[in-house]
């Protein structure tokens, strides 16, 4: 087994607001190998933005407790400056909203040359021979022109190609992604999906993809992570994820997904909502929401299990049953 | 089948181009140009393409909420398009729209009461404790309880205002509801409760729906017919089962193509187009899709294809001329 690029142990990101403590993210254990793509989903408040942003040290949240490295070293603890050496050198990230995350005033060519005149001491021109380089390699047309262009001329997708270009000019070894594709079109959306599995393949970048939508995780994953409320529920390769799941949360996921070949006349849904941030857990918290929800789920937090070699699920279910019996809920 | 119930016919809408200090035309954005489709009662036509496609704005010129450039609605036979105030506002009654941001298409300074009174109001359809009976009756259809009309809709979750916004469209026993992207802001879990909802209340109020959405799995679910749509223009329309086992339309079979499916084992051929969609104000020549076509010919390059009527299922493309 390979060397671990980043290990996230024990994670607790609170924010300290005027209505209270909200635990973001409450304990949480993410790895990824290198070359990896790790993807975590969840609804919205499920935490796994605020898991990504701690790893790059962007949260405005306090990390509690827990710890996080990178490449063998442990980055909670460094100065902003040693973290700067990092962030967008060794660790790159790109964001959902394409719009927004480009600076309108700055020239793409500038945007994307940046990261390489800061990290490796580039010369104006080397910087504007690199975007050139790494426009081409996104796929963009004209890169000689589009270089000394503005965001403002460039569609949604792509920005989304300049976003990747710039995240990855200093070749990172790993690239966090946050919903990369959410605000795009489909056909777009297949487009950029093709680039980033292209460039992990040429690259070897480990991914750590962070989305709520199945269908990108199936495709572009080797392992998945599904949190829910600021924990991890379940963890497991993409395909034991999807052909057994095991926590209750994820089998509902993934029974209420309407897709394009199943027939079902009414579709499975989860009662309830989401728990709003900053509610208070006892027990497990999507206890109120589980169909199989036992007294013990109401007093006591499950804890993290191996139920099998590789697969993690948070269940009270797999400890009265030993793992393996079979608890899948009655197919709706 | 029967009779249409709705019937569009080369529906158009060109917003103008205003340039300059005299605000003068410069151009247009064809953002619809030249759709017709019909609707039958009780069934759901789902209408599917991505940003900027024009498929919002049909839906809002269904509903005379956008006055079309050209072309004519008709609503049981009659038609729409140049009505008077008065004569539309009768009209509207039987004919809603449920909004895609649950956040944005509410009122905060109302109450949940008063938002669904609203139409009530308006059509003077109910008053008093009538009105009240109605709400009351209202929230229970969509699963929500009658102390919930006393709250602000900033207290609500966003499947919960989707509920709201859905008992606020029922309020007038609406024949239509043109439902414009109903599900896409919400997470997977409550989507599900959502499209379930929705489902029901066709049934139990016998609705007709004009389903809009980018999410071609949502719309298979919820429709019996689908239409999709590019650039202004509905490239094929046909029943969903058909549209999904033989797309016909080069940009349809891209479409489905390119739709992740949640199964890690499928191993599909994906039809990567090319480029983005060119801007509706200024579309190619011929058929709009022929700069990003992997079956172009010639002819598409200067040639509009029809709309054509084949057994029931209409494809706009040379290749089936």
């Amino acid at each position: 087994m390979e060397r671990k690029l980043l290990e996230i142990k024990g994670l607790k990101t609170y924010f300290y607001t005027d209505e209270g403590v909200v635990a973001a993210v409450d304990g949480v254990d993410i790895s990824i190998r290198a070359g990896e793509t790790v993807g975590i989903v969840g609804e919205s408040g499920s935490g796994k933005s605020v898991t990504s942003l701690t790893a790059m040290r962007l949260t405005p949240g306090k990390v509690v407790e827990g710890s996080i490295t990178f490449d063998g070293k442990e980055i909670l603890g460094l100065s902003e400056e040693e973290m700067r050496e990092i962030r967008g050198n060794e660790m790159a990230m790109i964001f959902q909203e394409p719009m927004t995350s480009l600076n309108p005033v700055f020239t793409i060519g500038d945007q994307i040359g940046e990261a390489v005149r800061i990290h490796r001491n580039y010369s104006k021109a080397q910087a504007r021979a690199r975007a050139v380089e790494m426009l081409k390699l996104v796929g963009i047309p004209r890169a000689e022109q589009i270089v000394d262009e503005y965001p403002h001329r460039l569609s949604g997708g792509m920005r989304q190609r300049v976003m990747i270009a710039m995240a990855m000019a200093c070749d990172p070894k790993l690239l966090i992604a946050d919903e990369p594709t959410t605000a795009l079109d489909v056909t777009i959306q297949a487009q950029i999906l093709d680039l980033m599995s292209e460039l992990k393949a040429s690259k070897g970048t480990a991914i750590l993809l962070i989305t709520h939508d199945l269908g990108v995780v199936a495709e572009m994953c080797d392992r998945v992570v599904v949190m829910y409320d600021g924990r991890v529920v379940e963890e497991s390769d993409v395909v034991t994820l999807f052909t057994h799941p095991r926590h209750p949360y994820t089998q509902g996921l993934m029974k209420s997904m309407p897709t394009l070949d199943s027939e079902e006349k009414r579709l499975y849904s989860i009662k309830g909502s989401v728990p709003a941030q900053g509610s208070l857990r006892i027990g497990c918290s999507f206890a109120p929401r589980c169909e199989h929800a036992m007294a013990i789920c109401r007093e006591q937090s499950p804890p993290l299990q191996e139920i099998e070699l590789g697969h993690f699920s948070r269940c009270f279910l797999h400890a009265s049953a030993e793992g393996r019996t079979g608890h899948e809920p009655a197919v709706h | 089948m029967n009779q249409p119930f709705i019937e569009v016919k080369n529906l158009k809408k060109y917003f103008p181009i205003k340039k300059g200090v005299f605000s003068r035309t410069a151009g247009h954005v064809k953002a619809v140009d030249g759709v017709d489709f019909s609707i039958y009662k009780g069934e759901t036509l789902g209408l599917v393409g991505e940003s900027g496609c024009g498929k919002s704005t049909t839906g809002r010129l269904l509903l005379q909420l956008l006055a079309p450039t050209e072309g004519e609605v008709r609503y049981e036979g009659k038609n729409l398009v140049g009505m008077n105030t008065s004569e539309l506002r009768k009209m509207r009654r039987d004919m809603q729209m449920v909004f895609q941001d649950p956040y944005a298409s509410l009122d905060p300074r109302l109450t949940v009461g008063d938002i669904i009174a609203e139409p009530l109001e308006i059509h003077q359809m109910a008053r008093g404790k009538e009105k009240d009976r109605r709400i009351d009756e209202l929230l229970n259809v969509v699963g929500l309880s009658s102390y919930h009309a006393k709250r602000y809709s900033h207290e609500f979750s966003g499947g919960q205002r989707q509920r709201i916004g859905i008992a606020r469209a029922l309020a007038l026993n609406p024949k239509l509801i043109v439902a414009d992207e109903p599900v896409s802001a919400l997470d997977v879990s409550i989507q599900s409760q959502v499209i379930n909802l929705m489902q029901d209340l066709q049934e139990q109020f016998d609705l007709t729906y004009l389903f809009i959405a980018h999410d071609l799995s949502v719309v298979k679910h919820i429709s019996n017919r689908i239409g999709v749509m590019y650039l202004g223009r509905i490239v094929e329309l046909a029943d969903k089962r058909e549209l999904f086992d033989s797309p016909q339309h080069p940009y349809t079979q891209a479409l489905l193509s390119a739709v992740p499916t949640p199964n890690p084992l499928a191993k599909k051929e994906r039809i990567v187009l090319r480029g983005d969609v060119p801007s509706p104000a200024n579309p190619p020549a011929g058929c709009t899709f022929h700069p990003r076509c992997p079956a172009v010919m010639d002819r598409c390059k200067t040639v509009k294809p029809v709309f054509q009527n084949r057994d029931g299922r209409f494809v706009a493309c040379h290749l089936y001329e």
